[in-house]
């Protein structure tokens, strides 16, 4: 039981997909892969163009920034060095004044800051200490003159410091309302031993207070910071007190033999991401940090990476939605084309039945009439009665007309279903004209009508055409005349050849009734006759001239006619001449 | 010396007609209902023209007339097929099969004789 379900399903998904195939195969199949691929490629096409003016955008927002933070890092080490120089001003004069007079007051120096002469706006105090630690005096004023040997600057000089003046970092002393940030110069003696240390307090305010309005960004940063990465000063942001303890942040090393660059890192501070600019301060040991905040939240690129990955993605939903319709488009077109070469066959099939049909009947009808026609024939040759001969003339006449009417009406059906093939040959014209004039010797001799057949001396004897449908013209156009024409009328056949379209000419006049004017337009429908159904006294199927029209056409001629009642008709075609038939 | 004309056709009415057009006009005509009576007679008979029925009982016409052309012996004999099969397709096979002419039926009298004339 199990293995049969299995199966029932197996073969129903292999139907439909066998179903699915050949609905895709061929050329839509190719035409849906060719467009689903097209698709795809655009597709990667907007992303990738999407993304690469992403990173465009980025990299001229971050050269943008480089520039713009390298210039910040450059003025703020331009300031910094400045006020170290300034500072270092004061502190070469302590050192002057203090070798000059080993009993240097404060008050002999504060003259000179009173006046001018020295810019200190930024000093909060000046200080001198000897070569023990001990406060020789400074410009605090209730401060107590402690021993400061252990002072890291005291340090530092006493082991020789080759950089002169030295920045501390923030550091709160005694008597200090806040921390200050010591620059301090060593003073020597002639054998280079440490004869006291010259100290200047700045607010560590005052190197980035200037960079207040100045924006650098959310999360921005501005540092001062020793090359072993302890902080001098850093501000956060702009709004934001500065930090002033104290702390070592990991600098990368290119900064040590570098004066100046840019890198990334969210390791100093803190854990943002930020793009840093380094400027070395002097001959210090010392650099100025810019850093900018790579991530904000809402700055120009994340901003511009929106709009682009929005228009890509509105492109590629626009593009889907173009191959979708575009797949339904060609599913129908596959469905419908399904169908027509469904339809298609259908209708071969058809017309080969009907060829077949039409075959059949032509052979089931010409069975019975030659058993009809031959037999009267052969009584009328035969029998010496005319009481025999009578009735076999009407036999004969009459199945005459039958066979000329199914033979119209076959030939009619095989034109139009396109089956009716031209078949040239070669033959000769004349004897052709005059076996088709023979043949109505006795109708015309019964209406006593004449019959003048002028053939022009230019006109070839061996033509080629397709004899059998010239026949049947000439038949057709022949029978109608002698339809038509009145009792001891008179029939003109004449012909003529062109040698210019290298056709043959051939026209049918007769004296007869004519065809009324408003009646010209029909002559060549189907079915039309010159005189009512009801009183029509001259019989005929009305298809003669259709078929005739139809075959003149065929083979690539024309005709026409001009006629006018009581004056007759005259129906004029013109038949170009194919090239002779070789036989091998 | 009188020419012979074999008529082959199924049904009496068809194969008795040329046979009496053919008769009156001096040959001397043998009629029969098949293939194989045909063959039978050809091979005990000498014969100068066969009017040949396509629509036969049995083996068609075609067929026939394509056994007899196998035959050396019968190269000199004129085969016409004499059918009601009048569509152009029809009679180009059958003058591919062999056949010398076709005779469409219905037959007239000028026709027939003009064949045997030719």
């Amino acid at each position: 039981m199990l293995n049969k379900y299995k199966f029932y399903v197996g073969t129903q998904g292999f139907s439909i997909r066998d179903y699915a195939f050949r609905l895709f195969k061929g050329t839509e199949r190719f035409k849906i892969n060719y467009l689903v691929s097209f698709s795809f490629i655009l597709v990667l096409m907007v992303w990738y163009s999407a993304f690469k003016l992403i990173k465009n955008d980025e990299e001229s927002i971050r050269n943008q920034t480089i520039l713009n933070i390298t210039n910040l890092s450059r003025s703020f080490k331009a300031y910094t060095e400045e006020t170290i120089n300034t500072s270092d001003q004061v502190l070469r004069f302590l050192r002057f004044q203090n070798d000059n007079d080993q009993t240097l007051k404060y008050s002999s120096i504060k003259e000179f800051f009173d006046k001018g002469i020295l810019d200190t706006h930024f000093i909060t105090s000046v200080s001198l200490i000897d070569s023990n630690g001990q406060y020789r005096f400074t410009s605090l004023n209730a401060f107590k003159m402690q021993n400061i040997s252990d002072a890291e600057f005291f340090k530092i000089h006493k082991s020789g410091y080759p950089y002169g003046v030295f920045v501390s970092s923030p550091e709160r002393f005694e008597g200090d309302d806040h921390e200050t940030i010591q620059l301090t110069r060593g003073i020597y003696d002639r054998t280079k031993k440490l004869a006291g240390v010259a100290i200047v307090s700045v607010d560590p305010r005052y190197f980035i207070d200037i960079y207040k309005n100045i924006n650098v960004g959310e999360n921005g940063i501005i540092a001062l910071v020793g090359l072993d990465g302890t902080t001098r000063v850093v501000s956060k942001s702009t709004n934001v007190v500065p930090n002033l303890t104290k702390v070592v942040i990991p600098l990368p090393t290119e900064i040590q033999s570098k004066l100046e660059g840019t890198f990334i890192s969210d390791q100093l501070f803190d854990k943002v991401n930020r793009l840093y600019a380094y400027q070395r301060i002097g001959n210090q040991p010392l650099v100025t940090l810019v850093g900018k905040n790579l991530m904000p939240s809402n700055s120009d690129a994340s901003h511009s990476r929106l709009t682009y990955s929005a228009i890509a993605l509105l492109l590629t939903v626009i593009i889907v939605l173009f191959l979708i319709s575009n797949l339904d488009f060609l599913n129908k077109l596959a469905l419908a084309h399904f169908e027509i070469q469904k339809t298609n066959k259908k209708i071969t099939e058809a017309n080969n039945n009907r060829s077949e049909f039409l075959s059949s009947v032509s052979h089931e009808i010409r069975t019975p009439l030659n058993g009809i026609l031959g037999y009267a024939e052969y009584i009328i040759h035969t029998s010496k009665e005319s009481m025999i001969q009578f009735p076999a003339q009407i036999i004969y006449e009459s199945s005459q007309h039958l066979l000329r009417l199914v033979n119209t009406l076959l030939d009619l059906t095989l034109v139009e279903s396109g089956k009716l093939v031209i078949q040239n040959s070669n033959f000769n014209f004349y004897q052709i004209v005059e076996e088709v004039c023979q043949t109505y010797q006795v109708r015309m001799t019964q209406k006593n009508i004449k019959l003048v057949v002028e053939i022009d001396d230019h006109c070839p004897q061996l033509i080629c055409l397709d004899e059998l449908n010239l026949r049947r013209i000439l038949n057709n156009l022949i029978d109608n005349a002698i339809k038509f024409s009145k009792n001891a009328g008179e029939i003109t056949l004449s012909s003529q050849y062109l040698s210019e379209v290298n056709s043959i000419y051939i026209s049918i006049k007769d004296n007869g009734i004519g065809i009324p004017k408003e009646k010209h337009s029909q002559v060549f429908e189907k079915f039309w006759q010159n005189e009512d159904y009801i009183s029509r006294s001259h019989g005929g199927s009305g298809m003669g001239l259709a078929l005739t029209q139809k075959l003149v056409k065929l083979m690539g001629g024309e005709i026409h006619f001009n006629s006018s009642p009581n004056d007759g008709s005259i129906f004029y075609f013109s038949l170009p001449l194919a090239k002779e038939v070789e036989y091998a | 010396m009188l020419k012979t004309v074999l008529v082959v056709d199924d049904e009496i009415a068809n194969r008795r007609l040329p046979a009496l057009i053919l008769d009156a006009a001096q040959y001397r005509v043998i009629e029969c209902e098949d293939g194989k009576e045909a063959m039978d007679i050809l091979n005990e008979t000498s014969i100068d023209y066969i009017l040949l029925d396509i629509s036969l009982p049995l083996v068609n016409g075609i067929d026939i007339c394509k056994s007899i052309r196998q035959s050396r012996k019968f190269d000199n004999i004129k085969i016409f097929a004499y059918t009601a099969h009048a569509m152009r397709d029809e009679t180009q096979n059958f003058l591919d099969s062999g056949f010398d002419n076709i005779l469409i039926k219905p037959i007239n009298r000028r026709d027939l004789l003009a064949l045997f004339t030719q």
